[in-house]
């Protein structure tokens, strides 16, 4: 079974070169020159590791994904810009890629730094399998862990306590009392908490606009998010990204 | 006071990192493009030749990128005259052949992106190169209408240009990718071949 690789670069000439490179090396590589291209090919292509260009559309919408992807995923991606200035590396770093590769490239530094990314990878993934069937058995019942799950993979829909319920396969009452005592917290500020999180990493991450963010999170209207975030971090939207973005 | 010349300074760091942005790029897609010709098993007629042109064709961009921008302290426009650039180009190309012929139409306002010009400088590259590959004369002409750029050529050897890409099928990838890059497409008529992009 070859290694699944998803190219985000919008240079068809580069693209295409990499594209080569990783078929002469035995990948199966899908190619995508836009976010939205990206994020449907997460649940379609299912890659294993990603190649992400930065300055997709002259808009940074590679950082983006990139932020994306530390929050929502545990899909390991590389960098590949011609970008090398200090505000911007330091900006990708808040999106914890694994790799940078920088423009102009060799084939073997993109075959290095995959290798490298899945060896990581496969690395962190033992240790967590190894912790996990420690953690599995005493930290939450399979229940409330397929509840976590759902609600890690709608993050960007409006989550319903009866879909929660439903997947637990427990009744309403016992499922409520039982995740407030395994996770600490009721199931609606859980999800209210993690949608706030992401909330706030986009907003220092991205250029997304806030009306964006808050479609993003399955908010209706631009007014609830920004009462929702208000309650949460005491600023506005806006203010915050002043706050913490230069 | 002070502030001023900070403001100066960073202006000034913001250029110079976008201009080592665009060198890196630029240097790449000379990578890729070899890369790419050996990949797609491209078979030039002279390899050596159509690298030194690419080479070329970025020098004269970027001195007349240079010069267009000069006055101006810190410029953000990344666009060039076409008209001053191919005069410029095509007599670079003409120093080695006397058998290239043009026409620039209505092209003296026309500005583009750096980089789609030198996308059309490299596919001028590979054009010369079926050229010299055919022995032959080329005739190209160039004009804008409805905010696009058409660049027209022609074979003197070649009577129907309809069937042009299936003469080069083989050797066609690099060609169309550029087109693609420059989100051009190609027309081909049996006096000659056009390709239209936008210009944005």
């Amino acid at each position: 079974m070859k290694t699944k690789i998803l190219v985000v670069e919008d240079d068809k000439l580069v693209s295409f070169e990499i594209k080569s490179i990783l078929d002469n090396n035995g990948f199966d590589v899908n190619i995508c020159e836009s976010y939205a291209c990206c994020i449907k090919n997460l649940d379609t292509f299912k890659p294993e590791l990603i190649l992400l260009d930065i300055d997709l559309s002259k808009k940074y919408e590679g950082i983006q994904i990139g932020s994306y992807l530390n929050s929502k995923s545990n899909l390991p991606f590389i960098y590949i810009t011609g970008y090398t200035d200090i505000e911007t590396l330091k900006r990708i770093q808040t999106t914890k890629p694994v790799g940078y590769l920088s423009k102009p490239f060799r084939e073997i530094d993109i075959i290095n730094n995959i290798e490298l990314a899945l060896y990581n990878k496969k690395a962190s993934l033992d240790n967590v399998i190894n912790e996990a069937e420690v953690e599995e058995e005493s930290k939450y019942s399979k229940p409330i862990k397929r509840a976590l799950e759902y609600i890690d993979t709608n993050i960007n829909q409006e989550i319903k306590t009866s879909e929660l319920i439903r997947v637990s396969g427990w009744s309403k009452f016992h499922f409520i009392r039982e995740f407030a005592k395994e996770v600490g917290v009721t199931p609606y500020q859980y999800i209210f908490e993690q949608k706030m999180n992401l909330a706030s990493s986009k907003l220092k991450n991205t250029y997304q606009t806030v009306k964006e963010i808050a479609f993003d999170l399955g908010y209706t209207s631009n007014s609830s998010f920004t009462n929702a975030f208000v309650k949460h971090s005491g600023l506005s939207p806006s203010n915050f990204r002043k706050k913490y973005c230069r | 006071m002070t502030n001023e010349i900070q403001e100066d300074q960073g202006e000034l760091r913001e250029v110079l990192d976008k201009t080592l942005h665009r060198f890196k790029n630029n240097l790449q897609t000379q990578l890729s493009l070899m890369n790419i010709q050996t990949a797609t098993k491209r078979e030039y007629f002279d390899d050596r030749k159509v690298i030194v042109d690419r080479i070329f064709a970025l020098t004269h961009v970027y001195d007349l990128f240079y010069r267009s921008n000069k006055d101006d302290t810190f410029s953000h426009d990344s666009k060039v005259s076409i008209q001053s650039f191919m005069l410029q180009f095509i007599q670079y190309l003409k120093s080695s052949t006397t058998k290239i012929d043009f026409e620039l139409i209505d092209i003296s306002e026309v500005l583009i992106d750096v980089d789609d010009l030198l996308l059309l400088s490299y596919i001028l590259v590979e054009v010369n190169d079926f050229r010299e590959s055919l022995d032959d004369t080329l005739s190209l002409e160039i004009d804008q209408k409805d905010n696009k750029v058409n660049f027209k050529f022609a074979f003197s050897s070649i009577q129907n240009h309809e069937k042009f890409h299936e003469l080069f099928k083989s050797q066609y990838k690099i060609f169309d990718l550029m087109v693609m890059q420059l989100k051009g497409k190609f027309d081909y008529r049996k006096k000659f071949v056009r390709l239209s992009f936008p210009i944005l």
